[in-house]
């Protein structure tokens, strides 16, 4: 759970990126445009900032210089050359993401960046489940309960990601890597496993046609 | 070797110099100390003659008189030459080509050394005079018949004569070098001197190719060097105002693009990433209504941009037909799709009596044009107190409509840049109320094809005039109602 700023100036896709970040778990509030934006990051402590880069006021890029608190950035924007790739890098941002962009993404290169920055969550609560995930605990009213390795990555791919939606090939890839051999149907299996381990048969849903889906 | 220019014309020049020169100093002095040469022989052949007649004269006498003989008269004469150091031979010739001499003061070493010569060279008939050179010298050996069989032979040392010339010869070729080496050195420094301003202009030309392109070259003079820089100069000059228009219309092609793929990709984003919202996001109905609902209007913002561009790419291949039409329908329309808006925003909006003009024109496109301009209008009003008229010039040979707000009004940067594509001089404002950008651009291609001239003038904080002036297809006739503006 992490405080962002996002500064976009299309309202629309501003109103987006923070219903997204919101409902796996973020704090957000919004700028619409580059001014507005500066000064919020001066006067609060976000543990990320997402910028877009060709906005009213001041450019992504510009208040990337002018900010004096040392916050982490990730541009958002439709300039796709390479030459705005490299000065927004350059510039000191994290990571830098084009529009039209798929919303996992987004959120996955959130989730990175606060990684590094030691911002992510260490735990999240579910009912009477507790998840650690620096110490690779789960707890069930108290009692631990014993999760494969696997069991225990899906569960936290499943909880970074609540509320949307994972086919079963994303999370195959996310958890067993490019490279598995196996079956798809490995990841029922597992999915079902943790149900019936955690008590959770409503909260992780099928989504018909899609996936599954941890609401929370 | 590899030479320089100057170096070659140096050498050139210095070569043919010393040939011509040179080469006319000696033919000259070749001729003259052969005409020298003629001139002593020729008077050596007239002292001879005089000589020759005065022996002549004895010989007769001495025929008549019996009184000595020939050889005795010979010797005379011999020793009498001699003395006034002439050296003479007298010599007999028999049928039979046998030689006996008769009276000489040759010296023997002579002697032996010209008598082949001599005895070719005699002749009954004529005087003859050779040169010979033997280890003594030159001599002249003249030789003439006296009678039948007598002949008198006289050597004249040209020993002097040839030394002199040689001596001659000598101070000619010293005076020739003597020239061409000062030539040379002189030659040197000055063609080396010349080539300097060429040298300058190829740095010159080194500095701009470097980067420097405000260096130019010195024009000094009015020679072919002078017109060389001069011209250098000007190609410098067109060379670089024509990279700079390049960079500029480069930059405007990167903006351009820069902003049709953030006018395309914005929507675009919205329209999936909303999508995707819908289907994937553990969300309420009513979050599902609202988030079609934006699909809905970004489509429709997408289908406006397209709708545009193809009408922009239209209008430049001129498909356009242009018939004889009257302003007032298209002014009708006009004022009411402006009125509605006015309204809606609680704006003013007064438009003046149509005059009954026909022009040529896509009616069309004309009321896309006004619309747009008046819309613009409109978005730049920022409070109630603002207004957007509508107010007609008529001039004898134009027609120029006034679309007036007193809107935000732009600066001349912004006015410069209206007509490009994508360009918006308030971001924000004029997307919100859904622009695309393209309004403008639309205008102007619209205007260019009814050879209408759009003029913008504004000031910030004041408002903003657009005149759109058309020619008339006839010039009116003047009558006192209309004013002349000149």
């Amino acid at each position: 759970m992490a405080k962002i700023l996002v500064a976009e100036d299309e309202e629309k896709i501003n109103e987006l990126i923070c219903k997204n970040l919101q409902l796996v778990g973020h704090k957000v509030e919004s700028a619409l445009n580059g001014e507005i934006a500066l000064s919020l990051i001066e006067n609060n402590d976000y543990d990320l900032a997402l910028l877009d880069v060709m906005m009213p006021g001041l450019s992504g890029f510009e208040i990337a210089q002018k900010k004096q608190k040392d916050v982490p950035i990730i541009f958002v924007t439709a300039k796709d050359g390479l030459s705005s790739r490299l000065s927004g890098l350059n510039l000191g941002a994290d990571d830098y993401i084009t529009k039209p962009f798929e919303i996992l993404e987004l959120i996955a290169r959130v989730k990175a960046v606060l990684r590094r920055t030691h911002k992510q969550e260490t735990s999240f609560q579910l009912g009477d489940v507790l998840v650690e995930f620096d110490v690779h605990r789960v707890r069930k009213n108290g009692e631990d309960i014993t999760l494969t390795p696997k069991e225990f990555e899906l569960l936290e791919t499943l909880v970074v990601n609540r509320n949307l939606a994972l086919s079963r090939d994303k999370l195959l890839d996310l958890i067993w890597g490019y490279d598995f051999d196996g079956d798809i149907r490995t990841v029922d299996v597992h999915i079902q496993r943790l149900r019936s381990k955690l008590e959770l048969k409503n909260e992780i849903a099928t989504v018909y046609k899609l996936g599954y889906r941890l609401n929370a | 070797m590899k030479l320089r220019f100057w170096q070659k014309t140096y050498l050139l020049t210095l070569l043919l110099f010393v040939l011509f020169f040179c080469g006319g100093v000696f033919l000259m002095a070749f001729s003259n100390q052969q005409k020298f040469i003629s001139k002593e022989k020729e008077s050596a052949l007239s002292q001879q003659a005089y000589r020759v007649d005065s022996i002549k004269n004895d010989m007769g006498q001495i025929q008549a008189g019996r009184m000595v003989t020939l050889a005795d008269v010979f010797t005379t004469y011999s020793d009498y030459y001699q003395q006034e150091d002439t050296l003479t031979e007298f010599r007999s010739l028999d049928d039979e080509g046998n030689t006996l001499v008769l009276a000489s003061s040759i010296p023997q070493e002579l002697t032996a050394k010209f008598d082949a010569v001599v005895q070719n060279q005699l002749s009954p008939t004529q005087d003859s005079g050779n040169v010979l050179l033997t280890e003594n010298g030159y001599f002249f050996c003249i030789s003439s018949p006296l009678d039948d069989s007598h002949y008198f032979i006289t050597v004249i040392d040209f020993s002097p004569l040839f030394a002199e010339l040689r001596s001659q010869r000598v101070f000619y070729t010293l005076l020739c070098s003597c020239i061409s080496v000062l030539l040379a050195v002189v030659l040197f420094f000055v063609l080396r001197r010349i080539s300097y301003p060429l040298q300058r202009l190829s740095a010159t030309a080194d500095k701009i190719a470097g980067g420097a392109l405000s260096v130019r070259a010195e024009v000094k003079g009015h020679d072919e060097i002078s017109e060389l820089a001069s011209s250098f100069n000007n190609m410098a000059e067109s060379v670089v105002s024509k990279m700079e228009a390049l960079e500029i219309a480069a930059e405007q092609k990167e903006r351009i693009s820069d902003n049709l793929s953030h006018e395309i990709r914005t929507p675009l984003t919205a329209i999936q990433g909303y999508a995707e919202y819908m289907i994937l996001a553990n969300i309420t109905e009513e979050e599902r209504e609202k988030a079609l609902g934006y699909i809905i209007e970004e489509s429709q913002r997408l289908q406006k941009i397209s709708d545009r561009m193809l009408k922009l790419s239209v209008m430049r291949r001129e498909e356009v037909e242009l018939l004889p039409l009257s302003i007032v329908p298209i002014f009708e329309h006009v004022a009411l799709t402006i009125s509605a808006k006015a309204a809606k925003q609680k704006l003013r909006f007064q438009i003046e009596r149509v005059p009954d003009i026909t022009i040529n024109g896509d009616e069309i496109l004309l009321e896309s044009l006004f619309t747009n301009i008046a819309d613009n209008a409109l978005k730049a009003c920022r409070n109630t107190d603002d207004f957007v008229s509508i107010s007609f010039r008529v001039l004898p040979e134009e027609l120029c409509v006034v679309i007036q707000d007193t809107g935000g009004g732009m600066t001349e940067e912004e006015v410069k840049k209206l007509g490009e594509p994508f360009y918006r001089p308030d971001k924000a404002r004029s997307r919100k109320a859904g622009g695309a950008g393209l309004g403008i651009t639309l205008c102007c291609q619209i205007a260019l094809l009814h050879k209408a001239k759009l003029v913008y003038f504004s000031k910030l904080d004041v408002g903003t005039e657009v005149h759109i002036s058309f020619p008339l297809i006839e010039p009116l006739p003047l009558t006192r109602e209309m004013e002349v503006i000149s």
